[in-house]
C-alpha cells in the first residue's frame, strides 16, 4: 500500500525555522541546557518566596493559563495569554490549595483576539506542582514580587500531545520575544515522548507504522516506512502507555519500498531503505497498549516521535494470527530472543485460552455433554438439533453445556440453548472461551464450574452419526477413569471423548500441553476407541507454524 | 390402510394436509396444491385437516376456515442450509397433530416447518407420513432448481464436491451433512409424492426408492373453462406470460425474442402480453422491459394480477408462454392454461416438456433461445395450428381427483392399519430399528416399513 504524506507526517513546515533566533539542531542540547540551569536557578529563587504572602488582587491580575500538560520527561507546558510587558521568564508561587515553587519561561506571540496590551504565550513550567483532574482554583503568582498573578481557567484542559507540538509551532512561528530554540530542544529531547515532534524538528523526516504487533511480556514487531533526506536512521524505539520498548539491536532489516515513489519522486536511494521492520522489547502489559508513539533515533543522537495510528496495533493472537509474526520476521524462530519470544507467546496464548466466561450458568449435574459450537452458523444449528435429539433420550441422566468463542454468532446462542432445553426438558449452560478449537486449557473451569464427575466432549465442527451417538452416550453413562475416544473418519486424532474430570484434570496438570493441537487432539494414546467416527464440517486445518516452532522451543526442547 | 372403502363401525384416519405456507399469506404454486387437496379431502367428506406454517408477523393477516389450523414460526430463526426451524416449531406442530388426531400426515413442502418437524411428526407414534415434494430443494441447495451458479446452466445431478463448486463458500463436507440429514429423516417418511414424473425420477436418482415414490398431478380448485372468444377470429394471436418475473422465470427470452419480431412484418399480427411482478430483477432487466414496452406496439406488460383474475386473462390470450430456464415441477400456470383451452408454448425441459406435449398440446422451444422461441411463436400464430393444438390440450384434474388420487397413495400404505389394530388391543409392539439407528417409534409392526427401508439401504 503507498502511505499517503496523511499517513505520515511532515517537517517540512517552511515556516518552522522562520524564528527570528534560530539555532542548529547541533545548538540544541547547549540551549536546552542552559534553559534548564536558568529554570532551575528561578526555581530556587521561588523557594525563598514560599513565605510570603499571596493575594491575588483585580489590579494585578496578569492573564491566563488556558492549558496544561505534562509531558513524559516531567516538564510541564502551557498555553495561555500574559499581559506584555511582563517578560517571559521567571520565578513563581503557585497556589493550588498550597504552595509551590517554580520557574517559567515562555515564548510571546500576537493573537488576534487579544487587547494590545497582551500577548499570547506558550512555555514550560518546572516545578513539583501536577495539575489533577480535581484541581479547581490555580493561581501563579510571578516573582520576584509576587503581585503579577497568572489565573487557570476552570476546568483547566489539558493539551494533548499533538495540540502541545501544533501549538509550540505556531508560537514559534510568530514569537517576538522568549528562547524559542530552548524550549523546542526541550521538546524534541530524547526522554520526551511527544508525539509528532517531527513537526518541529527542523529537517525533513516522514514516518508511518503500518502495523505494530504487541506481545505482553516481550515487546513488539514494528513494522512502517520512514524517508529521512537529510540525516540516516540509525534505530527505533517505542514508547506504550508509560512503557518505553528498545530496538532490538542487529533486530532492525531495512527493505525497498518502491511503492512511495509517487510520493517522493527524487529519492531513489531513500526508498531502497525505506521500509523497516524492528523488534523492541522491554516491560510491557496488556494494559500498557495505549497511546504508541514510534522514536526514530539518527546516526546524530537526535531523535524525532512519530504518532502511531491506533488501528496499526495489533495484539499477536488476539487481532491477528500469529503466524502473521512470520509475515514480518520470517527468521525469528532462530534469533537469540526467539526463546523469550516464545516464552512470552505461550504464557499469553494459555492465559487467554483459559479464560471462561459463563454466558449462561449451567445446572449442576454428575454427567455433562459439553460440545464445542462450530462456527458457522449453519453447521450450530445442525450441532444443536442433534445434540438436543440424542441427549433428550438420556432423560436426566447428563446435562448439556455449549462451549462457543467469539468465532461464533453471540446472538444466535441463547437460540441454540433454547432449542437443546426444548428438547431435553434441562437447562443448557453456554459459555464463552477464547478458542473453542483449543479446548484443552478451558475444560477444567468449564467441568469445574458444572459440577461434571463424568463427561463427553466434542471438537468444534464434529457431528455424530446414529451409531457414533449411541456408543459416546453408553461410555457417558459407564464407569471408570479410562478414556475413552471417538475419531474422525478418516482416522488421525479424536474428534470426541468420555472422561472422568477426575483423571482429566490429573491428566491436565502433569501435561504440558503443546500450543499447536487442535481439537482434542493431545490425549493421551491410552484411550479406548468407541465404535463408530465422527465427521466434520470443514477441513482440520493444521497449526499455526509459529506455535509449532514455541512447542519445539517450549514443550518439546531443542 | 384402507381409506377409501372403510368397512362400517370402523372411522376412517383423519388426514392432515401440512403445508409450508397458507394462501391467505402467499400463493406459492405449493400451498395452492395443498390447498386444493385439502378443498378435495372434504368434497369427498374425507376427515381432513389443514395445517399451515405462518410467520409470526403474519399472524394478523392470516384467514383461517374451517378445520385449518396454523403453526407459527420466525423467518429470521429458521436454518436454510439443512432447513432446521427454531425448537418451537415442531413442538407446535405435534401438539397440533395430537389434539385434531391426525393419522395421516401430508406434508407439502418441508420449508419453513424444517426437517425436524417432519421427523418429530413421523416419529409421533400411530401415524404415517407421506412427504409431497414441491421442487428439487431436497436435492439443491440453489433455490431447488438445478441451476449452476454463477453461469445458471442446467444442472443433472448433485454431488457434495458439484455442490460445492456451485457454493464456494462451503466445503463439500457440508453437503455430505446436508445430504445426510435429508437422508436420515425421509427415513422416517413413509412415501413421498410427486406431482411430476420429472421430480419423481431426479428424487429417486438423488436417494429416495421408486417403490415409495408416487405421481399425482396438482389438481386446479377451479377447473372450470372460461368461455373466451378465441382472439384468433380477430386477427392477431395474443400470447401471454403469467407469474412472477424473476430471473428463472425466461422473460428475457420473450424480450429477446420480441426485440427480433419488431423488425418483422410479421409483428402486426402478434400481441404479448406479461402478467406478473417484477421481483430480483436487475436495473438493465427492468430499463429494457420499460425500453420495449414503449417502443414495441405489440408487447404490453400489464403488471401484477390477482389468482381470481387469471381465467379470464388467459382466456383473452391464444397461447400462454412458459419460458422458464430452470427445470420446473409441475407449473400451476400450464393448468390453469389447459383449464381455460389455451395451449402453452413452453421451454422444452423438465417438468413443462412432462406436462406439454410437443406438438399435442403446445410447443417446445429451446431453453433460453430467444429465435427457437420466435420461430415457435410463428409456427404457433396459425388458425390450423391453433386449433389442432387446443383439441390436444389434456383436462385438468379436479380438486376431488387430486383428493381421490392421493386416497389411492394413502391406502397403498400397510404399515398404519396393522399398527392402529395393534395399539387398539393395547400390544406392546416392538420398536423397529432403522439401519442408521433411529428409533421409528410408530405402530408397527411395519415390515413393509422396515423392508422398503432396507432395500433403499437406510
Amino acid at each position: 500500500m503507498i502511505a499517503s504524506h496523511q499517513s505520515g507526517f511532515t517537517a517540512q513546515n517552511p515556516h518552522v525555522n522562520a524564528g527570528a533566533d534560530t539555532a542548529s539542531p547541533e545548538d540544541r542540547p547547549a540551549a536546552n541546557a542552559a534553559l534548564l540551569r536558568t529554570l532551575s536557578d528561578l526555581q530556587d529563587q521561588a523557594k525563598e518566596l514560599l513565605g510570603e504572602p499571596l493575594r491575588p488582587q483585580s489590579d494585578n491580575f496578569a492573564g491566563y493559563i488556558e492549558a496544561v500538560t505534562v509531558d513524559s520527561a516531567g516538564h510541564i507546558w502551557v498555553a495561555g495569554w500574559i499581559r506584555r510587558s511582563l517578560g517571559c521568564q521567571f520565578s513563581v508561587v503557585i497556589a493550588d490549595r498550597q504552595k509551590y515553587a517554580g520557574a517559567m519561561s515562555v515564548i510571546c506571540y500576537d493573537r488576534a483576539d487579544l487587547a494590545p496590551g497582551d500577548q499570547a504565550m506558550f512555555g514550560i513550567i518546572c516545578t513539583d506542582w501536577r495539575p489533577s483532574s480535581d484541581t479547581d482554583e490555580v493561581f501563579l503568582f510571578l516573582g520576584p514580587e509576587l503581585k503579577p498573578f497568572l489565573r487557570a481557567v476552570r476546568p483547566l484542559p489539558k493539551l494533548g500531545g499533538e495540540l502541545l507540538t501544533e501549538r509550540f509551532a505556531e508560537a514559534r512561528l510568530n514569537h517576538t520575544q522568549g528562547q524559542a530554540d530552548a524550549l523546542q530542544a526541550l521538546l524534541l529531547d530524547a526522554q520526551n515522548w511527544l508525539p509528532k515532534t517531527a513537526q518541529i524538528a527542523g529537517f525533513t523526516v516522514e514516518a508511518a507504522v503500518e502495523e505494530l504487533l504487541v506481545l505482553p511480556g516481550f515487546g513488539s514487531l514494528v513494522q512502517g516506512w520512514v524517508v529521512s533526506p537529510a540525516k540516516p536512521v540509525a534505530q527505533f524505539s517505542l514508547r506504550l502507555g508509560q512503557r518505553v520498548l528498545r530496538g532490538v539491536p542487529g533486530s532492525l532489516s531495512l527493505r525497498p519500498r518502491p511503492d512511495l515513489a509517487t510520493a517522493y519522486p527524487r529519492t531513489p536511494r531513500l526508498l531502497e531503505r525505506a521500509g523497516f521492520t524492528v523488534v523492541t522489547r522491554g516491560v510491557l502489559y496488556s494494559e500498557d497498549i495505549t497511546h504508541p508513539v514510534l522514536k526514530v533515533h539518527f546516526e546524530d543522537g537526535t531523535s524525532v516521535n512519530v504518532s502511531i495510528d491506533a488501528n496499526a496495533v495489533r495484539r499477536i493472537g488476539h487481532a491477528v494470527p500469529v503466524d502473521d509474526v512470520l509475515r514480518l520476521y520470517p527468521g525469528i524462530a532462530a534469533e537469540e530472543f526467539f526463546e523469550d519470544f516464545a516464552n512470552a507467546l505461550r504464557a499469553d496464548t494459555i492465559k487467554r485460552l483459559r479464560s471462561v466466561v459463563m454466558v449462561k450458568s449451567p445446572e449442576q449435574n454428575q454427567r455433562y455433554v459439553i460440545v464445542a459450537v462450530p462456527s458457522h452458523s449453519s453447521d450450530a444449528y445442525l450441532l444443536a438439533d442433534g445434540v438436543a435429539r440424542h441427549v433428550s433420550s438420556e432423560g436426566e441422566a447428563c446435562s448439556v453445556m455449549l462451549m462457543a468463542d467469539q468465532s461464533c454468532d453471540r446472538g444466535q446462542l441463547p437460540v441454540l440453548a433454547d432449542a437443546i432445553e426444548a428438547q431435553t426438558g434441562r437447562r443448557c449452560g453456554v459459555c464463552l472461551v477464547e478458542q473453542a478449537d483449543k479446548p484443552l486449557w478451558a475444560l477444567p473451569a468449564v467441568l469445574a464450574a458444572t459440577g461434571a464427575e463424568r463427561f463427553l466432549f466434542m471438537a468444534k465442527d464434529v457431528f455424530l452419526d446414529q451409531l457414533s451417538w449411541r456408543a459416546v452416550l453408553t461410555g457417558l453413562k459407564a464407569e471408570g477413569d479410562a478414556l475413552l475416544s471417538l475419531r474422525y473418519r478418516d482416522g488421525g486424532t479424536p474428534a470426541a471423548f468420555v472422561w472422568t474430570k477426575k483423571a482429566f484434570d490429573a491428566w491436565s496438570h502433569t501435561t504440558k500441553h503443546p500450543l499447536g493441537i487442535r481439537h482434542c487432539a493431545g490425549l493421551t494414546d491410552k484411550a479406548i476407541s468407541l465404535p463408530g467416527y465422527a465427521r466434520t464440517a470443514v477441513a482440520l486445518l493444521p497449526s499455526n507454524r509459529l506455535f509449532e516452532n514455541v512447542d519445539q522451543q517450549s514443550v518439546f526442547g531443542p | 390402510m384402507n381409506i377409501q372403502n372403510q368397512t362400517s363401525g370402523s372411522a376412517p384416519p383423519k388426514i392432515a394436509v401440512i403445508s409450508h405456507a397458507h394462501p391467505s399469506i402467499s400463493k406459492g404454486g405449493a400451498e395452492i396444491a395443498a390447498a386444493t387437496l385439502f378443498r378435495g379431502l372434504q368434497e369427498l367428506k374425507v376427515p381432513a385437516v389443514f395445517i399451515a406454517a405462518v410467520p409470526w408477523a403474519k399472524r394478523g393477516h392470516l384467514k383461517l376456515g374451517a378445520g385449518e389450523h396454523a403453526v407459527f414460526y420466525d423467518p429470521e430463526r429458521y436454518e436454510h442450509f439443512y432447513h432446521l426451524a427454531s425448537a418451537d416449531v415442531p413442538i407446535q406442530l405435534s401438539r397440533v397433530i395430537e389434539q385434531t388426531g391426525a393419522q395421516v400426515l401430508n406434508f407439502h413442502h418441508f420449508l419453513n416447518l424444517g426437517l425436524n418437524s417432519v421427523r418429530a411428526a413421523s416419529a409421533l407414534p400411530g401415524r404415517c407420513t407421506v412427504m409431497t415434494l414441491h421442487e428439487l430443494l431436497s436435492i439443491c441447495h440453489h433455490h431447488g432448481q438445478m441451476l449452476k451458479r454463477p453461469g445458471l446452466s442446467l444442472c443433472n445431478a448433485a454431488s457434495a464436491s458439484s455442490c460445492a463448486t456451485c457454493f464456494p463458500e462451503f466445503e463439500w463436507r457440508r453437503f455430505e451433512l446436508r445430504y445426510d440429514l435429508f437422508r436420515d429423516v425421509y427415513a422416517g417418511i413413509d412415501t413421498f409424492v410427486s406431482p411430476s414424473v420429472f421430480l419423481s425420477d431426479r428424487t429417486v436418482a438423488w436417494g429416495v426408492p421408486r417403490e415409495r415414490m408416487h405421481v399425482v398431478e396438482n389438481g386446479l380448485a377451479n377447473a372450470t373453462p372460461e368461455q373466451c372468444t378465441p382472439s384468433a377470429e380477430r386477427r392477431k394471436f395474443v400470447f401471454g406470460y403469467f407469474g412472477q418475473i424473476n430471473p428463472f422465470k425466461g422473460v428475457e427470452v420473450i424480450l429477446r425474442a420480441a426485440e427480433r419480431l419488431g423488425s418483422m412484418v410479421e409483428a402486426e399480427k402478434f400481441e404479448i402480453r406479461l402478467h406478473g411482478n417484477l421481483i430480483g430483477q436487475t436495473d438493465i432487466f427492468r430499463e429494457k422491459l420499460e425500453r420495449l414496452s414503449n417502443t414495441l406496439p405489440f408487447l404490453k406488460f400489464l403488471g401484477p394480477y390477482e389468482n381470481e383474475q387469471v381465467s379470464e386473462l388467459m382466456g383473452r390470450c391464444d397461447y400462454v408462454v412458459v419460458p422458464s430456464i430452470w427445470w420446473e415441477n409441475s407449473p400451476v400456470v400450464i393448468q390453469e392454461a389447459y383449464a381455460v383451452g389455451r395451449p402453452v408454448i413452453c421451454t422444452g425441459i423438465g417438468g413443462m416438456a412432462e406436462k406439454v406435449r410437443d406438438g399435442v398440446s403446445g410447443l417446445h422451444f429451446e431453453r433460453g433461445d430467444a429465435e427457437s422461441l420466435l420461430q415457435a411463436m410463428l409456427r404457433a400464430a396459425d388458425v390450423t395450428t391453433h386449433a389442432r393444438l387446443q383439441a390436444g390440450l389434456p383436462r385438468p384434474i379436479s380438486a376431488a381427483d387430486m383428493a381421490r388420487e392421493y386416497l389411492k397413495v394413502f391406502d397403498r400404505i400397510d404399515v398404519l392399519s396393522p399398527g392402529l389394530e395393534a395399539e387398539a388391543v393395547g400390544l406392546n409392539v416392538p420398536k423397529p430399528i432403522t439401519q442408521t439407528g433411529a428409533p421409528k417409534q410408530q405402530n408397527v409392526p411395519g415390515e413393509q416399513a422396515a423392508k422398503i427401508r432396507k432395500k433403499a439401504g437406510y
